[in-house]
């Protein structure tokens, strides 16, 4: 989604005529609950989007294992506007951990199992679009969800 | 008189190197001002103080990737749906695109 989102943004979500949802699949192991944990965290402070930049930029260098906590608390403090102790505590204790969950099972039972997937929903129906569109693409849906 | 003329002296060798020390000092740092400024807080200050916390490491690595997170983002309304998803735009836009997608 990161190759597409800033020219999605800019033509539909900045105007005011779509909303842009977040929803975290854990497919891959502990890394994507602890990195969708971290993302869920940093929300909380209103800086979802921005870690979620982040995250997708530097996914590759996201640790896994014991380190994988360390490694996401380094990643945040690229965010200056974050309470870093706030932060790792909410991911320390995992505070996030069932919401994020329940999302993962809640979607699943709909269908939700690989990423990314798209749902545009809108005046003129609902579409699922699986895998990575392209700007056409997923301009193309969005304006026919627009009605 | 003559107490009058000695202190007289000793002033003015006293107010020399006063007069003396800016430009002493204004060349001092024309010279020198570049070098020590950006060597000090990045390898005397940073680096030792505050790498047992982890904190110097990220900050200069992360830097450019923070500055690039934040511009697609800037101006647009940031907030949580009912049920607690991040969501990116007007609360009550015509269309929501969710996006389902791992970090990994």
């Amino acid at each position: 989604m990161l190759a597409v989102e800033p020219e999605i943004i800019d033509k539909y979500v900045r105007p005011g005529q779509v909303k842009l949802v977040f929803r975290a699949v854990l497919n891959l192991g502990e890394g994507s609950v602890r990195a969708a944990e971290a993302a869920a965290c940093a929300g909380q402070q209103g800086q979802f989007w921005q870690l979620h930049q982040l995250l997708f930029q530097r996914q590759r260098e996201i640790p896994r294992g014991d380190a994988v906590v360390a490694g996401l608390q380094q990643f945040a403090t690229a965010l200056p506007g974050l309470d870093q102790a706030a932060f790792g505590t909410c991911l320390k204790e995992r505070q996030t951990l069932e919401h994020v969950q329940a999302t993962d099972a809640e979607q699943r039972t709909r269908g939700f199992t690989s990423q990314p997937s798209f749902e545009i929903t809108g005046p003129g129906g609902t579409e699922r679009v699986v895998g990575l569109p392209t700007v056409e693409a997923l301009s193309a849906a969005l304006d026919k969800a627009r009605g | 008189m003559a107490p009058n003329t000695w202190i007289g002296s000793l002033r003015r060798v006293l107010w020399l190197p006063l007069l003396l020390l800016p430009l002493f000092l204004l060349a001092a740092c024309n010279g020198t001002e570049m070098q020590p400024e950006p060597a000090a807080p990045t390898t005397a200050d940073t680096a030792p103080a505050t790498q047992p916390t982890a904190a110097p490491p990220a900050p200069t690595a992360a830097a450019p990737s923070e500055a690039q997170a934040g511009t697609p983002y800037n101006g647009v309304p940031q907030g949580l749906t009912p049920e607690g998803f991040p969501f990116l735009g007007a609360a009550n836009a015509p269309v929501t695109l969710t996006d389902h997608s791992d970090f990994q």
